[in-house]
């Protein structure tokens, strides 16, 4: 039964306050299992300063919205980083940092790594970002680009 | 004594500029060694496959008689430049070209034009358009 | 009059709507005072110089889901609503001035410093309901903290009701000489009694600041919820909801710190030519910037360290602190 909205209630102006403050407060959790990570740590240090835009890292899977995957996926650290997606609560977004997580970069081909980071999450990734590793502009790059498609309402829901 | 020396030094850099560059509104200098993004000449090019060839990570598949590169797969490490008997791929080093992309079915496309723009725009594996690009 | 009703005081001033605008406040102060240390800019974006940034954290962090672990006991949802009551309760007994504070009595400083003493076992039972391991091991850091400050804590009040004769907080402060018009406080020293009691306490003063920073788990201290060792401590478990409401009770935690060491030691709301809750928030945000200042420029410290210098070197320096304060109350013939 769908219910009915209240007279003078503008259901979408607060739907895009509120998918404008999604934007506005990404924290990341910060799993690093690869040396894309020194440069997130980059990211996030005085030089490129990812607090600016109030993406802060979280402390806990329990407190983060977005998963930053860098690093090659060995089968060792599949159900770790599934657990840790599965602890995040909803809505959630997935950043790809780098070649590794998406096609195993260097390590393509070896025995024991995943090569694409979606056959063990099953989610499509909000942003990936090529190099190896991706300069630091390039990661704030796409975080602002999650944050505008939140904004728009584009990506993510309720 | 080594407890106030800290305390001192984090005054001093309370009241100091940041260094922080702001990245989207200011830009650093960049290294002029930075490696970006791939450019191709494709008139000097003589689809010889050589850099498909040395490619350390299978980005580059010839297409057409052209090199088109996936990049999922690139470390952006610069060996098929060295490679290329004429010269004609060759590496931007320009802050403009971050790519930052939405995930597609594959993130093949068609290397860039020397002056950096898209070779050509109707190609079916070069589209993104809405969900990120070229920045 | 509604401004001098009860509820006008729990619910508007001292009570709910002013806590929650100072929470925001201080956290957007936090993270600035902390970015710029670490030169750079912190929130920016978000609203003019990232002001914002505070309400859209914590409204993103309401709008989030709520998960409850599986194994967690009922208890889990209730636990983070009662450690913010009681630090409530703590807001309510400190007097922002004479005529703004909820609770005061007698005995009030006693009341604060039972307060102060439940608010670990709070913490270990947060950690214990949600059934994780390291919240656990971070409740019962949050325990041998409480060990290791509530000793010296209770011992540098000493001096203090010695100076004031008086057990209430409203009593201490006045027992610092309040009045509108005094010049100087040095003055005062040589004059009558009332004097800030951080000018004649200045080892007491350090050491409370050192209790409130454990009390309030600053950066030192911060062995409950050091994230190297406990990932969160107790709050391990905590998303969305719950842990807004914890993260608002930890910054109210410590803006009542900061509050309650101005109201024993600096003088309490008294500030010429200013309103005196005002004064009380003015000098408090004072204390509060401090005490953010040490928290990012030390290291942490380790268990049997803060053990270690707690039992051996602080408690014996408010013993020696309550005996020198007798000796110059003797020989000044302060009474
Ligand atoms: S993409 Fe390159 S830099 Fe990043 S984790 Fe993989 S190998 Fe390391
Ligand atoms: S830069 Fe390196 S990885 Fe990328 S296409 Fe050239 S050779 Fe391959
Ligand atoms: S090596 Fe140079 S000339 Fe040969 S196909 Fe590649 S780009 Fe063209």
């Amino acid at each position: 039964m769908a219910r009915e909205v209240p007279e003078g209630v503008n259901l979408k102006e607060i739907m895009s306050v509120l998918s404008w403050i999604k934007g506005s407060s990404l924290w990341n959790l910060h799993f690093c299992f690869g040396c894309c990570s020194t440069e997130i740590m980059a990211t996030m240090m005085p030089r490129f300063d990812i607090e600016r835009f109030g993406f802060v890292p979280a402390d806990t899977p329990r407190q983060a919205d977005v998963l930053v995957a860098n690093g090659p996926i060995s089968r060792k650290i599949v159900p770790r980083i599934q657990r840790l997606w599965a602890q995040m609560p909803d809505p959630k977004y997935l950043i790809v940092i780098g070649a590794c997580p998406m096609s195993g970069g260097p390590y393509q081909g070896s025995y024991n790594i995943v090569t694409d980071i979606r056959d063990v999450l099953h989610v499509e990734p909000a942003a990936y970002i090529p190099g190896c590793p991706p300069n630091p502009e390039g990661i704030l790059e796409a975080f602002i680009m999650l944050k505008n498609r939140i904004k728009e309402g584009s990506y993510g829901k309720f | 004594m080594g407890l106030i020396k800290p305390l001192l030094y984090t005054l001093r850099e309370l009241f100091k500029r940041p260094i922080t560059v702001k990245y989207p509104y200011e830009k650093r200098d960049i290294s002029p060694r930075v490696r970006n993004i791939h450019t191709l000449d494709r008139d000097t090019c003589q689809h010889c496959g050589i850099c498909a060839r040395m490619c350390p990570n299978n980005v580059l598949k010839m297409v057409d008689g052209y090199p088109t590169a996936d990049y999922r797969y690139c470390s952006f490490c610069g060996i098929c430049l060295d490679a290329c008997p004429t010269g004609s791929i060759q590496m931007i080093h320009t802050q403009e070209h971050n790519i930052v992309r939405a995930y597609q079915k594959d993130l093949y496309m068609e290397l860039l034009s020397p002056d950096g723009t898209i070779y050509n725009p109707d190609a079916p594996h070069s589209e993104d358009n809405e969900t990120g690009g070229v920045l | 009059m509604l401004a001098d009703s009860l509820l006008f005081k729990l619910f508007v001033f001292p009570g709910t709507v002013f806590s929650f605008i100072i929470v925001l406040f201080l956290f957007w102060w936090w993270r600035k005072i902390g970015a710029s240390i670490q030169s750079r800019y912190g929130p920016k974006h978000v609203g003019p110089a990232g002001t914002l940034q505070t309400i859209a954290d914590v409204v993103k962090l309401i709008t989030k889901e709520s998960i409850v672990p599986e194994r967690a006991s009922r208890w889990f949802w209730f636990m983070p609503v009662f450690s913010f009551v009681l630090s409530f309760l703590f807001l309510s007994l400190i007097p922002f001035s004479d005529h703004w504070v909820i609770i005061d009595f007698d005995a009030s400083l006693i009341m604060l410093f039972a307060v102060m003493a439940i608010e670990p076992l709070f913490i270990f039972l947060v950690g214990w309901v949600s059934y994780n391991k390291y919240g656990v091991a971070g409740g019962e850091r949050a325990g041998i903290q409480m060990l290791a400050y509530e000793v010296f804590l209770a011992l540098t009040f000493v001096p203090v009701i010695m100076l004031s004769h008086s057990w209430s907080l409203v009593g201490i402060v006045y027992g610092q000489g309040v009045s509108p018009t005094w010049a100087s406080p040095v003055l005062h020293t040589f004059v009558d009694r009332g004097v800030w009691f951080g000018l004649v306490q200045p080892l007491a003063l350090v050491l409370s600041i050192i209790a409130v920073m454990m009390a309030t788990e600053k950066k030192p201290f911060n062995l409950p919820h050091a994230e190297p060792e406990v990932i969160y401590g107790s709050s391990t478990e905590y998303g969305g909801p719950f842990y807004a409401l914890q993260m608002l009770s930890q910054f109210l935690m410590g803006f009542l710190g900061a509050g309650l060491i101005t109201t024993l030691y600096l003088g309490g709301w008294a500030l010429p030519s200013v309103p005196p809750a005002l004064g009380f928030v003015l000098k408090t945000l004072v204390v509060g910037t401090i005490i953010i200042w040490l928290e990012h420029s030390l290291p942490a410290m380790r268990v049997p360290h803060l053990l270690e210098v707690a039992w051996r070197k602080l408690v014996p320096l408010a013993f020696l602190n309550i005996f020198i304060t007798l000796i110059i109350m003797e020989v000044l013939g302060w009474a």
